[in-house]
């Protein structure tokens, strides 16, 4: 199911165009990372989303609805680490809860299990002016998700964190994509979106100028094999027995180059399983090469151009009909 | 009922962050100077009337509101805000929090003058159906100040329309005796021009003139009871519509929070 479609989204300030004909889609349970140079229009991407601005012209829908049909279940960690800090952590998500409607038992509860996702029951009732930027930034990643919001929203995760709350940042964030939510993050540090991702958008001068899954980057020497049907967990085993240089990321599978006999036992093995091969192409190098080659300005390879909306929405419509 | 819990909780946040912020303690500061130098008894053989202290009462308090209304609009812009404004407290939810603080910590001001001038300096024929007469229309216009101060706030409205209700205020307010008529011979074309803007724009702020009269000379209760209720009636309905028009510019501006 479609996640979040903005469709030729054009946002002005006075005389200047900070959104141009902007298109994008993430499907349920994608990680999609947007990555853009400061002031490439990525905060001003997601209040869009919430609903906090409005477009000039252009299309937005999450989950099939209007951000106004929306709102209050879209969960949203912003930029900066600007929190009501006179309370404890226990105060303000029950204040936030409160402000959503949530209250009793059901939010205690709530609230509990979410500081012990975040890791931080045992300071939870000191006041938050005493956290670290890291504590504070996971206050914010709870308050995201207490609403258990069907998209999550993130701008700038890592933003002021010193190189263990960056750490401690992308393991939480990793948690949140094995619990299958729905996240768009907006980041300008490579490494992160690289760690945190499936799919990535890099947005110059205020459109998408290059999207891709972040399978067929990671391996710079390698072939990657692209299945239609995501594979049960019983075929990773499979391809363990076979080599276990081949690297499995959802529908993408990851050989190393120049291995020809490995290959052909590999395409074998998945034929007998039963997937059928939508593609097998040389990976397209590393998001640093791709982001470095994009914003200098340069055209994306073809593959990597990104496509409007509707056009991979009817492309995916028409493969599910020939199943 | 679940809205006006989800506005209650966020109207006991801001009331909480205005405590912490320890500005009550200049509100409570004015208020202590107010009642040294206008409420005391300055001497055995003075005697205070309800329409001096209302009078009084009225001016400070309307001007506090101002001040408290504006610190309110500026607690209500800052960029924490936006995951306040994240929930499902909605925008209106969210500025009518704000209105309710700033509107509480006016009437407990008035209630803490009555408190202090009872005890201190009690009026002549003083009772609660006088203080009632006399509050009623000033509490209305205590609500009317603070609406129409959230709604001028860069909060709500944007530059250009807030120079523009600023601008119509000002030109509904001057006088027709001092600055107006001197700077323009009101026979004249432009002086009868602007006469006649002055009173068309003039109109809808009414109530609100009307209704500090009312809170500080009563009359009208005595008078001509229709006239009073007339002008509470138009109060009311001047605050209904600047918390209309608030609501409305609220929900569809750009919300960009300060840094």
């Amino acid at each position: 199911m479609t996640a979040l479609l903005l469709e030729k989204i054009v946002k002005r300030f006075d005389t200047t165009t900070i959104l141009r004909q902007l298109n994008l889609l993430v499907q349920e349970g994608q990680v999609y990372g947007l990555l853009g140079a400061n002031g490439a229009g990525k905060s001003t991407l997601i209040h869009l989303i919430m609903g906090f601005l409005y477009p000039d012209s252009g299309r937005i829908e999450v989950f099939g609805k209007t951000p106004s049909a929306m709102h209050g279940q879209i969960g949203y960690l912003p930029e900066r680490l600007r929190y009501h800090t006179h309370c404890s952590a226990r105060e303000y998500l029950t204040y936030m809860g409160n402000f959503a409607g949530m209250r009793g038992a059901s939010l205690t509860s709530r609230i509990n299990d979410l500081l012990e996702l975040v890791g931080l029951t045992e300071s939870a009732d000191k006041r938050m002016r005493n956290y670290s930027k890291g504590m504070t930034q996971r206050v914010g990643i709870a308050q995201a998700l207490l609403s258990d919001p069907q998209l999550l929203l993130i701008d700038e995760p890592s933003s002021g964190l010193d190189p263990q709350g960056q750490l401690e940042m992308r393991d939480l964030l990793l948690d949140l994509r094995s619990q299958g939510h729905t996240i768009l993050i907006c980041s300008h540090q490579l490494d992160e979106i690289e760690a945190v991702c499936n799919r990535v958008g890099i947005l110059v001068h205020g459109a998408i100028a290059a999207e891709t899954d972040l399978a067929q980057l990671t391996g710079t020497n390698g072939v990657v094999i692209t299945l239609k049907e995501t594979p049960t967990d019983a075929l990773d085993f499979a391809l363990r027995s076979i080599d276990p240089s081949i690297v499995r990321d959802d529908r993408f599978i990851t050989v190393p180059e120049n291995s020809p006999s490995l290959q052909g036992r590999l395409l074998q093995l998945l034929l007998d399983e039963g997937y059928t091969v939508a593609s097998l192409q040389p990976s397209l190098g590393n998001l640093r090469d791709l982001y470095l080659h994009v914003v200098s300005g340069k055209e994306p390879p073809a593959e990597m151009q990104p496509q409007a909306p509707l056009a991979i929405l009817d492309s995916l419509l028409a493969g599910e009909e020939q199943q | 009922m679940a809205k006006l819990r989800q506005i209650w909780a966020w109207t006991r946040f801001i009331w909480s962050e205005y405590q912490r912020t320890g500005r009550f303690l200049v509100e409570l500061g004015a208020l202590i100077i107010f009642a040294y130098v206008f409420l005391r008894k300055p001497n055995v053989d003075a005697h205070l009337t309800a329409t001096q202290f209302f009078g009084m009462t009225a001016i400070f308090v309307l001007c506090q509101t101002i001040f408290t209304t504006t610190m309110m609009a500026g607690l209500g812009n800052r960029p924490q805000g936006y995951v306040v404004l994240a929930r499902s407290l909605g925008r209106k939810g969210y500025l009518v929090g704000l209105f309710l603080v700033a509107f509480l910590i006016s009437l407990v001001n008035l209630i803490l003058c009555t408190i202090i001038v009872t005890i201190i300096n009690k009026p002549v024929l003083w009772d609660a159906v006088i203080w009632g007469a006399g509050a009623l229309p000033l509490i209305l216009d205590i609500a009317l100040v603070t609406a129409l101060v959230l709604l001028l706030s860069s909060l709500v409205l944007s530059q250009g329309w807030r120079l523009s209700i600023l601008a119509v205020i000002a030109l509904a307010s001057l006088s027709t005796s001092d600055i107006f008529t001197n700077t323009f011979d009101p026979n004249g074309s432009l002086g009868k021009i602007l006469a006649a803007i002055r009173t068309i724009v003039g109109i809808p702020l009414t109530p609100l003139f009307a209704g500090f009269e009312l809170a500080v000379t009563r009359q009208a209760y005595e008078s001509n009871l229709n006239q009073a209720l007339a002008i509470l009636g138009g109060q009311a309905a001047l605050l209904i519509a600047v918390s209309a028009f608030g609501f409305f510019a609220f929900e569809r501006r750009d919300i960009i929070l300060g840094a």
